[in-house]
């Protein structure tokens, strides 16, 4: 464990010292190898003269996300952003290229966590420097070649984007910022804005408008949900094609990646403006809103999104919110790196009605506590690391399996599935010698066909909230990654963003609407079924389009699902970690990967944390075994045992009289002890609590009243008595009081508790009503 | 000379009590502890288990009905399922059950107590009383009870004094003592009325009074007709007039009610010395709904009392003119009129009783007190002391046997002076009869079975002869104990049978004797806290000066090691004397009483020796 955190360190400061803060790097390390004393990495960063980032050794092993199994040695930029194929096959050089190896390591380290996502085809934006306002790298985002699903995490430090560049169909065009770009010293053949091709799913394919294929330079095109249509207002003439028929985000298409390229081609963008005020279409509709918008409302090329910044990496720039009325729908300013994306909330209310999306909303929630396992079996094969480059070898590949540091755990590591098809090479993407933060990893699948699993970050949750332009994000928890055996990867999809077509294998996913979804696996039930869209609820794509939120059927994502946690394929739709499959599921490719058993829930299994029906659910690693609990709904059949439930109420009020007692406030637990004993007269433990706190007290009052065998007498006439503010009982204590009658007497007389007498006689001594005895 | 004896005389009442004593040649009260004259005829067992006798018990008989027993002198002696004591009992609010022999047992506090014992509780207080203004025991007592009492009844008075630790030296009547008190005895002879009218039960009684005898020539009364009647009246119209201000029912509330009854017998008494009085009652009562307690304050007249309470007292009158026209005597007759009770105080009814007696009646001595005082000189008379005349003990009910027919053959009649011996013939009534028996009754009726029978018992082997041939004395004697012992004999065989009555106060002989060793006990285990408690505080006095001499001695042994030793022994001696008292443990007290007294005169011999 020390070892891990030790990596995650490592990578911590590897993060910070390219983005300049070399004080803060040099701690990390040191507190690294503090923890981990045979931290090579460690020691090199710390002994490496300043920007210098030690590389580490390739491992077959490796978690590297956009290592490939079998690749030749691809740059770092190239490893980082996975490889990405253009329509034609050509490769297209990672958008982050950078000659410091180091630098490429520390890419695929910090994304290289192992994941059960299946590994998607690593999209290798175009070459392009980032952003020299310093601008983070755009995330990383792994696709499932074979299922044409593209999964990724969009991390809080999504900042600016840069130009958007003409993608071709079928690809997902990110604008890449300044910074990366310049990092990764993009070929010219790269998108000249430096985005960042993702294979687009086909629902996004399908969605989108071939003519609407290009994208502005440095702008990441997905369908637009439309609630960020409508949150952008009307788009220039130019990101209004862009938007038309935008598919799926992530719907597989194993032939679709010409038809994103072409998409992303075929609409104009509207250059003239910054990428990031290029207006977002949105649809009127309220909720229903993804990363995907309707066709009909599309602004840009088909298949490519355009999305607003959220207003934390807005912040983070310096820039107006997108919701400022001025730019409701502008993207991120950065002249050089726009990277949009759907808000997440939109992601998901997208695929289904209103009603639905707070099935999501819950499952997501209980997906975020739940631990959930890949249903991949099969690892994905880290992206292939630039030549110069040196990983920190085994150690470094586990350390590297460990997710970023900076990162929220929970976002997972993108790990990619370097198998790619024949002639599609991929590019990986280092990041900005700026200093920019590494993209969140992400990982996939880790074979074409098995579905990927997720669950949503409790980060995402507040960003789908507060983006006012959407952002999509997802990741995957550290154990889903964990969960994955270290299998290669198949060669993802690949997409190109840079307009040039590149071989695009069968399990590519592309984001094009113009091709079929592949064929959803048949043997791996998805985790999250995306539930049935109910009939008459607008549907972000026009003209029938496929739900775009079948896209995030795990069914297409090649990681299998994680044992505990998948369900039996015959299993009802409604039932715990499930999500009602679409009616028409994406298609995914012929050559899914062969997936993991799925974990079930037994359905004689008494408990969620049954074991022995969850053998995925390692119970002891989350929480101790006595600690599992059940939900338990309001309206569940199962009944409270009300015996129970007053016992527990009578222990809660006892510990606070209790408590009271320890602070010497008699009185105050006195009426907790008498409201204990209204339910539990029999109770021992109430009765000597009473008898403890009335002896204390009673010994307090009686010490107020001096000698007990003394007479006391009124000190008061008759017209001030009547001034007092007493009770009948208290009145009837004075009465008593004639000058023949002790204060022993009075207890005898008083008709009421010794405390109860002892109280009132204290009290009218303390106010000089009567004498002391 | 030996110091004689204290005796003392108690008027045992049904509200209160009252004891006297006879200092020099004058009766005199004697005040309870609280200083008070009276003393409540009440007992109470707090919540707290604390027995209470006496005015603290009055003062929480309404609060704790149920667990304090008030005018137990209406049941005492009585059958359970005797008429007056179903009568008694639907007013009564403590729990009374019927005992094995059909004796009356009361429910106070944890246990159960018979008659006999709950009077017991108010003698032995009133005893105590007496022996703190004696400064001595006290073990001397002539008890008074109402003149209609029966055998039963006083036998049960008897057994209560036996209980509280007194012995009774007569039990003698009410009417009579109060005449003895106004010296009646020596300075009338003819006839008085005794108009009794106490705080629970109205007598009036005629005495023929001559040569030193107090005869009880007529009696009669209300056993519920007395001061509380009175208190009720007032109780009842500050109720109303409350509940018609404030829409408060103050009966609900037993505190409040508690209040009333003791403001309204304040008022009441007041009322008998001045025209008008104030109830004031704050914090009387506190609304349900919240908010400030409601104070009640009234101002009653004597005009208002009286009309409130003019019904009750012409009652009493009217009971008087039946006891008088039964006993075929007129007002005019009567020599002398006494008030007894502190009833009579009321204007009202000293107006009604001039009126009716058509004379003023005496008020030379306190009405409430005339009793006691009247007892305690018959006390003083009985044991030698005293020059007055020893009154003559009268059978206060007609004594006789059953005779053919379900008739009463009376031989002693009522108010016979005791001890006395009457014999009568009796014949048998059938042919051949050889067996006859003797029922002796008791009372004033004419039918045998409305009598009250003492006992019965058989003679046989008589001459078999015609009926009225035999011959058969049956005598009755009466001894001044009032023991009563009828027998019969056949004059012709001598064959003689006789049976002795004693009257039952309700206990056995074991049951007496049961309760008197457990009295026995009881005032073992009070001497013994007694003494406890004051050895316990003798011995935290010592501790306290040993305390003060410990700095003391070590500052004048500051530099030397001497003492030190008995130092550090006087802590580990206030170490066990504390734990001794905290214990109570006697022993453990006693010992430790004893080694601080040591290490007190130690210490102090050091201190002197060193000159300081």
């Amino acid at each position: 464990m020390s070892k891990e955190r030790a990596a995650q360190l490592v990578d911590a400061g590897v993060w910070l010292k390219l983005s300049g803060d070399l004080d803060g790097a040099r701690r990390l390390f040191e507190r690294a190898l503090k923890l981990d004393p045979g931290n090579e990495k460690a020691r090199q960063l710390l002994a490496a003269p300043t920007g210098e980032v030690p590389t580490s050794s390739p491992s077959a092993e490796t978690s590297n996300p956009f290592e490939r199994a079998g690749a030749s040695s691809p740059s770092a930029v190239e490893r980082e952003w996975g490889i990405v194929t253009g329509p034609g096959g050509t490769k297209t050089p990672a958008p982050f290229r950078s000659g410091d190896s180091s630098l490429d390591q520390d890419w695929g380290r910090m994304t290289g966590a192992e994941s059960p996502v299946p590994k998607v085809a690593p999209v290798i934006p175009p070459v392009a420097a980032p952003s020299a306002a310093g601008l983070p790298p755009p995330p990383a985002f792994s696709t499932s070649p074979s299922q044409a699903t593209a999964q990724f995490a969009m991390p809080k430090e999504v900042r600016g984007a840069a130009p958007s560049s003409p993608s071709a169909p079928g690809t997902m065009v990110f604008a890449m910022p300044d910074e990366v770009r310049q990092a990764a010293a993009a070929p010219a053949s790269s998108s000249p804005s430096g985005t960042l091709r993702f294979a687009m799913p086909d629902e996004v394919r399908q969605a989108s408008s071939p003519s609407a294929a290009s994208s502005p330079s440095g702008t990441l095109a997905f369908a637009m949900p439309d609630e960020v249509k409508a949150a952008l207002g009307d788009a220039p003439p130019g990101a209004t094609d862009r938007f038309a028929a935008m598919p799926a985000p992530f719907s597989p298409k194993p032939s679709a990646e010409d038809d994103f390229q072409a998409m992303a081609e075929e609409a104009p963008v509207d250059t003239s403006l910054p990428v990031e005020r290029r207006p977002l279409k949105s649809s009127p509709s309220s909720r229903v809103a993804t990363p995907l918008s309707p066709p009909a409302q599309a602004s840009s090329p088909s298949g490519t999104l355009h999305f607003a910044i959220p207003d934390e990496v807005r912040a983070a720039l310096g820039q107006a919110p997108a919701s400022s009325p001025s730019s409701p729908s502008q993207v991120s300013s950065s002249p050089s790196g726009t990277m949009v994306f759907a808000r997440p909330s939109a992601v998901e209310q997208v695929v289904k009605p209103q009603a639905e999306a707070d099935e999501f909303d819950k499952l997501a929630d209980e997906a975020e506590e739940i631990p959930l396992s890949s249903r991949g079996s099969k690892r994905v094969a880290p992206l292939p690391k630039p030549a110069a480059r040196k990983g920190p070898g085994k150690k470094g590949a586990a350390a590297r399996e460990a997710p970023a540091p900076a990162q929220p755990e929970d976002w997972g590591h993108l790990t990619e599935d370097t198998g790619r098809a024949a002639g599609s090479d991929s590019l990986a993407a280092t990041p900005s010698s700026a200093g920019l933060p590494p993209p969140p990893a992400y990982s996939s699948p880790s074979q074409p066909g098995s579905t990927q699993q997720f669950a949503m970050p409790r980060e995402v949750a507040p960003a789908r909230s507060s983006s006012p332009s959407g952002t999509l994000q997802f990741a995957l928890p550290k154990d889903v990654r964990q969960e994955l055996p270290p299998e290669p990867h198949p060669v993802p999809k690949t997409i190109s963003l840079s307009g040039e077509e590149a071989p695009r294998p069968p399990e590519t996913v592309v984001l094009t609407g113009d091709a079929p979804p592949p064929e959803p696996p048949k043997a791996t039930p998805p985790l999250f079924s995306i539930p049935e869209a109910e009939p008459g609820t607008p549907s972000m794509f026009s003209g029938g389009a496929p739900d775009p939120m079948a896209a995030f059927n795990p069914a297409l994502l090649s990681a299998p699902a994680p044992p505990g946690l998948a369900r039996k394929p015959d299993a009802p739709p409604d039932s715990a970690w499930q999500w009602k499959a679409s009616s028409t599921p994406p298609q995914i490719t012929e050559e899914a990967p062969v997936p993991r058993p799925s974990p079930t829930l037994d359905p004689k299994a008494q408990s969620a944390w049954d074991l022995r029906s969850n053998p995925g659910i390692k119970l002891e690693a989350v929480v101790g075994a006595d600690r599992a609990m059940d939900l338990l709904s309001s309206d569940s059949k199962v009944q409270r045992d009300p015996a129970k439930a007053k016992q527990d109420e009578i222990a809660t009020i006892l510990r606070g009289a209790r408590d009271l007692l320890d602070l010497d406030d008699h009185t105050g637990a006195m009426e907790l002890i008498d409201k204990a004993e209204k339910l539990s007269p029999d109770s021992p433990e109430v009765r000597q609590l009473k008898e403890r706190s009335e002896r204390t007290l009673l010994a307090m009052f009686e010490s107020r009243l001096g000698h007990l065998e003394k007479l006391p007498r009124v000190l008061l006439k008759d017209d001030e008595i009547i001034w007092l503010n007493l009770d009948h009982r208290a009145g009837f204590v004075l009465a008593q009081i004639d000058g023949t009658v002790t204060f022993e007497d009075l207890f005898a007389v008083s008709g009421m508790s010794r405390l109860d007498t002892a109280r009132i006689l204290a009290q009218l001594v303390d106010e000089g009503v009567i004498s002391r005895g | 000379m030996a110091e004689r004896e204290p005796v003392i005389g108690i008027d045992l009442g049904t509200t209160n009590s009252v004891v006297a004593t006879v200092q020099g040649t004058q009766p005199v009260v004697i005040r309870s502890r609280s200083g008070s004259n009276l003393t409540p005829s009440v007992v109470a067992v707090s919540k707290a288990g604390k027995m209470l006798v006496g005015a603290i018990a009055k003062r929480q008989a309404i609060t704790n009905p149920t667990d304090t027993v008030y005018a137990a002198k209406r049941l005492i002696g009585r059958k359970f399922s005797a008429s007056q004591t179903q009568e008694a009992l639907k007013v009564l609010p403590y729990r009374v059950r019927a005992g094995e022999h059909d004796d009356i047992r009361i429910h106070l506090g944890e246990r159960e107590y018979a008659l006999p014992e709950i009077s017991a509780l108010v003698l032995r207080e009133l005893k105590a009383d007496a022996e703190a203004f004696f400064g001595k025991p006290v073990k001397k007592a002539v008890v008074t009870v109402p003149a209609y009492f029966n055998d039963g009844q006083r036998q049960a008075t008897k057994d209560a004094g036996k209980i509280a630790g007194l012995d009774v030296l007569r039990i003698i009547n009410e009417p009579t003592a109060a005449a003895l008190a106004y010296g009646l005895g020596r300075t009338i002879n003819g006839k008085i009325a005794v108009f009794d009218l106490g705080g629970g039960t109205f007598d009036i009684s005629v005495l023929e009074v001559g040569n030193g005898v107090f005869d009880v020539i007529a009696t009669g009364g209300d056993t519920f007709l007395g001061g509380e009647d009175f208190d009720a009246r007032v109780i009842d119209w500050l109720v109303a007039d409350f509940q018609k201000e404030h829409s408060v029912d103050l009966r609900g509330d037993r505190m409040a009610l508690q209040r009333l009854k003791d403001a309204s017998e304040k008022a009441k008494i007041e009322l008998s010395t001045a025209r008008e009085t104030q109830l004031n009652l704050p914090f009387i009562s506190t609304p349900q709904g919240g908010g400030a307690a409601l104070h009640l304050q009234k101002t009653l007249t004597r005009e208002q009392l009286e009309e409130m309470c003019g019904a009750l007292v012409k009652k009493a009158i009217t009971i008087c003119e039946q006891v008088l026209e039964e006993a075929k005597v007129k007002p005019i007759d009567l020599k002398e009129m006494v008030l007894v009770g502190g009833m009579t105080r009321m204007p009202a009814v000293q107006a009604a009783v001039k009126e009716y007696f058509r004379r003023d009646p005496s008020k030379g001595v306190h009405p409430d007190e005339v009793v006691a005082l009247g007892a305690a000189v018959q006390a003083e008379a009985l044991t030698g002391a005293g020059t007055d005349v020893v009154l003559l003990d009268v059978t206060p009910q007609s004594l006789g046997v059953a005779i053919a027919g379900g008739y009463v053959r009376r031989l002693i009649p009522r108010n016979t002076t005791v001890p006395t011996s009457v014999t009568e013939v009796f014949n048998t009534s059938k042919d051949q009869q050889s067996t006859v028996k003797i029922m002796v009754l008791q009372g004033e009726a004419e039918a045998a079975h409305q009598n009250e029978l003492l006992g019965e018992f058989i003679l046989t082997g008589l001459r078999e002869a015609k009926r009225g041939e035999v011959e058969i004395d049956v005598t009755f004697d009466i001894n001044s104990e009032g023991i009563v012992s009828v027998s019969a004999r056949d004059r012709e065989t001598g064959q003689q049978q006789s049976i002795q009555v004693t009257a039952s106060g309700g206990l056995t002989e074991d049951e007496l004797k049961k309760i008197l060793d457990e009295q026995a006990d009881l005032l073992l285990e009070v001497k013994s806290e007694e003494e406890k408690k004051k050895k316990v505080a003798e011995l935290k006095a010592l501790a306290q000066e040993v305390t003060e001499l410990i700095p003391q001695l070590q500052e004048a042994t500051r530099g030397s090691e001497f003492g030190q030793d008995a130092i550090s022994k006087a802590n580990r001696a206030l170490e066990q004397a504390s734990k001794a008292s905290e214990a109570a443990d006697l022993a453990r007290v006693t010992e430790s009483i004893d080694t601080l007294t040591r290490t007190i005169s130690l210490f102090k011999g050091v201190l002197q020796r060193i000159g300081r």
